[in-house]
């Protein structure tokens, strides 16, 4: 028996309106997400996929990363710049270059750049300062700092891993 | 009106869980644990240059364009805080958990501007939603007024549901990609490189380098079945739907020794759906005792908070360490363990 105010026993508990609602709520975003990961809605229920690949290629895998350098250490995520290693990937991992490309995240594969225009000039040089300051930890100056590419190569009848070389250095602020 | 809605809401409508001081119970366990060890923080987004913002699509910084003062994330984290201490100790729960889930939607809403999203929404979503049924009825120093029978299933529906879908976001592009059944390929394996060479996380997830390729290949196919079945589980009853839950819960908890991720926080979320005990054994402390230890892991965070040199929780905790890796594993198998054993008990055609 239900109570007085309570849904009659044979009506579910919603409608077409509600149920096309429920489904716009939870699966528009998904949907959103997939025709462009810029486009995902915070806080949508959706979880992480990260659907990479890695490939064994004649019993060798290799992988990429891009890291600081200070000198001749290649520095842990985060630690340069005296941030939460939690941000560390998006922060790190960045690039400039050309003139509309101030700055680069990798993570994620989107805003990886900054259009161009006096706002983002400023923008562009508030990170430099930024970096500047975070980098200056009193023993070593900015331009000591590198980006390194370095490949890794894993071998599988061995393993371990049997080589890592760098394959591009770049300064941190040209 | 078609069969076809009152028979899709009614097998989800079986999953619901109705006993209030049991909801209660779920509410005070999942309260005391996120205060105590799970809290976010959300300052070290004031850190940053507004140059780096990358905020998501229609939140706060994506209109303004600007990063909000590190007081003003201070202040989201006490309201977060103390909402939270409110449902735990049912202080009106059901607006304490919008406030909640407000405050933490505005922290995350700047903390993941910059490129980073940690999908880790799903605990916040149930402290909101449960909060429109029962949960906040007993237990409580101000109960929520109640709500009648049916009703009170919504939240819990629309929960699962959303699990589910959420699932189906993580399991389809996988799907895609890595069910190639070809043993030179892995996608495993491309999120051990990435915890290994990317974040560091060495310890255990060296062990699984080691593994053949084809341990490699049945855990993509494992994954992806885990994450797209949940879609029909939900159809199947309460019991299929216990046994895919426990399963998350464990598979969190291999996730958290293969590869260092953590997502204890889920497997705590999924106990909502945990259905009492016919005869319930006295496990749980009395209201006074609950109330107590509710305002001592208030105490915590706050303490957490105030100086984080007392911060010993597993947040902070660098994952991929032993500890961490140990916290996060029990915590996730306690959860699965608890689930596998009321589907045990559950009958396949309950309700």
């Amino acid at each position: 028996m239900s109570a007085p105010d309570d849904l009659p026993p044979d009506r579910p508990l919603f409608g077409w309106a509600g149920t096309l609602l429920v489904l716009a709520a939870l699966a528009g975003p998904i949907g959103l997400k997939w025709l462009d990961r810029s486009l995902e809605i915070y806080p949508a229920l959706i979880f992480p996929s990260f659907a990479m690949l890695a490939e064994r290629t004649e019993g060798q895998t290799t992988k990429e990363r891009v890291r600081l350098r200070r000198g001749a250490t290649v520095m842990a995520p985060g630690e340069a710049l005296g941030i939460d290693a939690k941000w560390a990937l998006p922060i790190v991992w960045f690039r400039f270059g050309r003139a509309d490309r101030y700055y680069g995240v990798r993570k994620l594969g989107f805003g990886a750049t900054i259009p161009g225009g006096t706002q983002d000039a400023v923008a562009a040089e508030e990170v430099r300062t930024w970096l500047r300051r975070s980098l200056d930890d009193g023993e070593a100056q900015p331009s000591a700092y590198a980006i390194v590419t370095e490949r890794i190569t894993w071998d599988w009848t061995l393993g371990r891993e049997v080589a890592r070389t760098v394959t591009s250095t770049e300064p941190v602020l040209p | 009106m078609t069969p076809l809605l009152p028979w899709f809401w009614g097998r989800l409508e079986r999953l619901a869980v109705d006993d209030p001081l049991h909801l209660a119970r779920m509410r005070w366990v999942i309260g005391v644990l996120l205060l105590a060890f799970l809290m976010p923080s959300y300052q070290s987004a004031a850190q940053l240059p507004e140059g780096l913002l990358r905020p998501m699509f229609a939140t706060l910084p994506w209109l303004s364009g600007h990063i909000v003062g590190q007081p003003v994330l201070l202040a989201a984290e006490l309201v977060q805080i103390f909402a939270l201490a409110a449902v735990t100790v049912g202080l009106r729960a059901r607006w304490a958990g919008v406030l909640f889930a407000s405050s933490a939607w505005f922290g995350f809403s700047y903390s993941y501007a910059f490129g980073k999203v940690a999908h880790d929404i799903y605990p916040f979503i149930v402290v909101l939603v449960m909060g429109f049924g029962n949960w906040g009825t007993a237990l409580a120093l101000w109960p929520d007024p109640p709500v009648s029978l049916r009703r009170a299933r919504r939240p819990q529906v629309l929960l699962a549901l959303g699990l589910a879908l959420a699932m189906v976001s993580a399991g389809l592009p996988k799907a895609l990609h890595w069910l190639d059944f070809d043993l030179g390929t892995s996608g495993f394996l491309a999120w051990l490189l990435s915890s290994i060479y990317d974040l560091d996380r060495g310890g255990s997830c060296w062990w699984f380098m080691h593994l053949p390729p084809l341990v490699h290949e049945l855990a993509d196919i494992s994954t992806v079945l885990m994450e797209m079945l949940g879609i029909v589980v939900l159809l199947l009853g309460r019991r299929a739907f216990l046994l895919w839950l426990a399963a998350l819960a464990f598979f969190h908890a291999a996730t958290a020794v293969a590869l260092g991720i953590g997502f204890f926080t889920n497997a705590l979320a999924y106990l909502v759906f945990l259905p009492p005990r016919p005869h319930p054994r006295r496990i749980f402390p009395l209201k006074p005792v609950s109330i107590a230890v509710g305002l001592i892991a208030l105490a915590v965070a706050l303490g957490r908070l105030l100086d984080p040199s007392l911060d010993f929780t597993a947040s902070q905790i660098p994952s991929g360490t032993l500890a961490w890796v140990v916290a996060h594993t029990v915590g996730c198998s306690v959860c699965g363990a608890a689930l596998l054993m009321s589907a045990r008990r559950t009958r396949s055609s309950h309700r």
